[in-house]
């Protein structure tokens, strides 16, 4: 089931890609996480405990993370857990797609600072 | 803090209830039958029928869950059939098929190339759940399909 390319599991869901991003930075328990999120996304996305949950299950399954040493599988709640080679592998590649993206609508004048900004520049089609 | 979502951020809109007799032995068939990952599953007041589980297939997820004819939940088993088959596509419908057989499906349609573009055969589980498992092998129009039903229907009406 893991044999997949890392571009197959592409585009990755906001609550796996996040959790993907913080387990790069190094391991961590579920509410290690949570709270992670909740600060790199200003409380945009928070991942409550049934979210967490499915998503962990699925990046376990796919082969993404895995629980760290002397983890205790019954105990969720407690439970390490540390990206592997192949979860980095995705997170790069989600996060190369989201960089291309990102330039894109910069380049065709979609990332302005504000409105003003937006107003006082005029829009020119690509050449 | 964001305030809760009334869709859950992990879960596909659509996700199949099935009700098998015996749901344990039903979640253990299909990670036999399907590659399925049970992600949980939560025991009903009599500590022994399975009230919910979630599994994991690819991106989807099923739910199947224990016959409760106080609830009016009943196995297909039980009813005489099923109106409703799950669509399954996967990278090798060859390959998927001949492990769900191995499990102890049973051929309903074999694996055929089909005028709508998908390699696909059709089978029943012993919980009585229909299930379709397909590979795309073309990349056809709506109205391509329609001409090729048409063509298709008249070859095999003779």
């Amino acid at each position: 089931m893991n044999t997949s390319e890392p571009d197959d599991l592409l585009p990755l869901t906001p609550a796996v890609f996040h959790i993907l991003l913080v387990l790069a930075g190094g391991e961590s328990h579920g509410y290690g996480i949570m709270l992670e999120v909740d600060r790199l996304t200003g409380g945009q996305l928070h991942l409550g405990p049934g979210t967490l949950y499915r998503s962990t299950a699925k990046l376990l399954a796919d082969g993404l993370i895995e629980r760290a040493a002397g983890a205790d599988p019954a105990d969720e709640r407690r439970c390490t857990y540390r990206i592997t080679g192949r979860g980095l592998q995705v997170v790069r590649a989600e996060a190369r797609r989201l960089d291309h993206l990102v330039r894109e609508a910069r380049r065709r004048g979609l990332l302005v600072e504000n409105d003003a900004a937006a107003r006082a520049r005029p829009r020119r089609s690509p050449a | 803090m964001s305030p809760l979502r009334a869709i859950p951020e992990a879960l596909p809109l659509i996700t199949p209830h099935l009700v098998a007799k015996d749901a344990a032995a039903a979640i253990d068939f299909y990670a036999r039958a399907l590659g399925t990952v049970e992600v949980y599953r939560v025991l009903g007041p009599d500590g022994r029928r399975i009230m919910f589980s979630e599994l994991l297939l690819g991106d989807s997820r099923l739910f199947v869950v224990d016959e409760f004819p106080e609830q009016n939940a009943f196995a297909p088993t039980t009813l005489g059939g099923s109106p409703v088959a799950l669509h399954v596509y996967v990278p090798d419908v060859d390959a998927a098929f001949a492990r769900a057989i191995a499990a102890g499906m049973t051929v309903e349609i074999p694996v055929t190339d089909f005028f709508w573009g998908e390699r696909y055969g059709s089978l029943r589980d012993p919980f009585g759940h229909l299930w379709g498992l397909a590979s795309r092998i073309e990349d056809l129009s709506p109205a391509d399909i329609q001409e090729r039903a048409r063509a298709f229907y008249q070859k095999h009406r003779a």
